[in-house]
């Protein structure tokens, strides 16, 4: 594994525009279009993609923590299906991190249910919209802060991020002493606080300031989220 | 989704008013006088992005105008800033029709005739962009017959719609464009529908926020809701290679583009006290 900093030749402390502007120089230099008919045109191509690799994953390791390139979004290869994105390549990106706080014995004593527990399978498979159809079949009388947490998760995986966080907002609401709730919905917010600290400087004035982070066992969660990495791909500024 | 003026360098401003300009000035030419209705703020950043990404060939002229006749202004124009303009064609065309489809107004009709050749052009040469266009409209239609009430129904069309539009040509930014251009149309989307509540309300227009507005921390949790958007937005913008008026661009992805969340949230507030 060549270092990507060294293939775009510069050190790894250099900022955000540095590295840019050095892909950009040896892009141009490298390009296959400024190569024609020349000996080493081969050459040149190969090194052109090598430069592109190493700026995307200098991109993304510095967005997300060692996200790899390729997840989150993707509208670009299947045309409507935009649930396939990064969640799918995990069985349950939720449940690896919450697991050590009582998740087991909580799944076991709420999803009494068919519908809760076929919901809670297809989530952990990647069948989001399944989920959603499971979910809707519970009556509306029924729909508990668990429904909320599930429908919250399989909408997040349609890409579906409004009506996720107004489901997690309502499971947090219901039970404010569940750390999984709590927890879910600070992931939510975590982009919001990074963009809104971004946006003073671009004076911006925000009306309502994410209280997230603010226990001591948020923080400490939000800590493992920077090592585990992959969840939201949000970097967690709130650990620095 | 305009610029935030007063953090703006003069220099900085001017170059913001070049694209515009030149934008008009292109649509004018490519689409015929009529078009430049359709000139909006979020193509002008459309042009202004792909232009500092492929940092295209631009020319710059000084020139009068009819709209400001007295002090020549720049403008701009390079094949981006063309492109956005057979954009504003195609969106422009199917958003009048739709007008007229939809409430039966004549004007609407009467100006999307006007703007039909230009817009069969500018399609022929853009068959994909047309193609999303038209799914756009007819998807949308769908949403609001079944009054659908997850809030990303319809803002997932608007956001498919645009990352469709995002992408000028095939290549290693495409991924990037599309995931800007996806959370920029669903913010859009629901901003628009912050916005317009009252007059949907009157008009039982389909507004998938109306049925939410009652909620106790309703504006805060539009505020996050929309921050999410724009933070996703804002993440695949600064993962792709552009220098040239990234302050600019940033000026309105960070804060520009919330004016009229702003407007709105002061206008209710200040209607509550009164």
């Amino acid at each position: 594994m060549t270092d990507p900093y060294q293939v775009l030749g510069i050190s790894p402390t250099a900022s955000d525009d540095e590295v840019k502007k050095a892909y950009r120089q040896l892009c141009k230099k490298y390009h296959p279009d400024a190569n024609v008919g020349k000996p080493d045109a081969a050459q040149a191509e190969k090194k052109f993609m090598e430069v592109q690799q190493a700026y995307e994953e200098i991109m993304h390791m510095r967005q997300g923590g060692g996200t790899r390139p390729g997840s989150g979004y993707n509208g670009g290869a299947q045309q409507r299906g935009y649930g396939q994105g990064g969640y799918a390549q995990q069985d349950d990106p939720f449940e690896s991190f919450w697991g050590g706080y009582g998740y087991g014995q909580q799944r076991q004593e709420q999803d009494s249910s068919i519908e809760m527990r076929a919901a809670k399978n297809y989530i952990d498979t990647g069948h989001y919209a399944e989920a959603i159809n499971a979910l809707g079949s519970v009556p509306p009388g029924q729909r508990n802060a668990r429904w909320y947490y599930l429908s919250a998760l399989a909408q997040m995986g349609l890409h579906n991020n409004a009506q996720a966080m107004e489901y997690a907002r309502q499971a947090a609401s219901m039970e404010p002493g569940n750390m999984q709730y709590q927890q879910l919905l600070s992931q939510l917010q975590s982009g919001g606080s990074w963009y809104g600290e971004r946006g003073e400087q671009y004076g911006r004035q925000q009306f309502s300031r994410p209280n997230i982070c603010c226990s001591i066992l948020a923080l400490e969660l939000c800590c493992m989220c920077c090592s585990g990495g992959r969840m939201m791909y949000y970097p967690m500024f709130c650990c620095l | 989704m305009t610029v935030r003026k007063e953090e703006l360098r003069f220099r900085e401003f001017d170059r913001y008013r070049a694209f515009y300009c030149g934008l008009c000035r292109s649509i004018g030419q490519r689409c015929g006088g009529v078009c430049r209705m359709a000139l909006s703020f979020e193509m002008t950043f459309l042009a202004m992005l792909l232009t500092a990404l492929y940092e295209s060939d631009t020319t710059q002229e000084l020139r009068r105008c009819a709209f400001h006749p007295v002090q020549k202004r720049a403008m701009l124009r390079n094949e981006a800033i063309d492109y956005c303009a057979d954009l504003s064609a195609i969106v422009s065309y199917y958003d009048l029709r739709d007008g007229w489809e939809d409430e039966r107004r004549v004007d609407r009709l009467a100006e999307s005739e006007l703007l039909h050749k230009a817009a069969r052009r500018a399609g022929d040469a853009l068959p994909r962009q047309r193609e999303a266009v038209e799914r756009y409209v007819r998807e949308l239609h769908a949403v609001e017959a079944r009054n659908d009430q997850n809030l990303d129904a319809a803002a997932n069309l608007t956001g498919e719609m645009l990352a469709e539009l995002y992408v000028m040509r095939s290549d290693v930014y495409e991924r990037d464009l599309r995931e800007l251009g996806y959370y920029l149309g669903k913010f859009i989307y629901l901003c628009d529908c912050y916005e317009d509540l009252e007059r949907d309300e009157k008009k039982k227009s389909y507004n998938p926020l109306l049925s939410r507005k009652d909620q106790p921390a309703f504006a805060e949790d539009c505020e996050q809701m929309l921050g999410d958007m724009m933070a996703r937005a804002a993440r695949a913008f600064e993962r792709l290679p552009v220098l040239q008026d990234a302050e600019i661009m940033r000026n309105i992805l960070y804060s520009g583009i919330w004016l009229r969340f702003e407007n709105a949230t002061n206008r209710r507030k200040a209607n509550r006290t009164t």
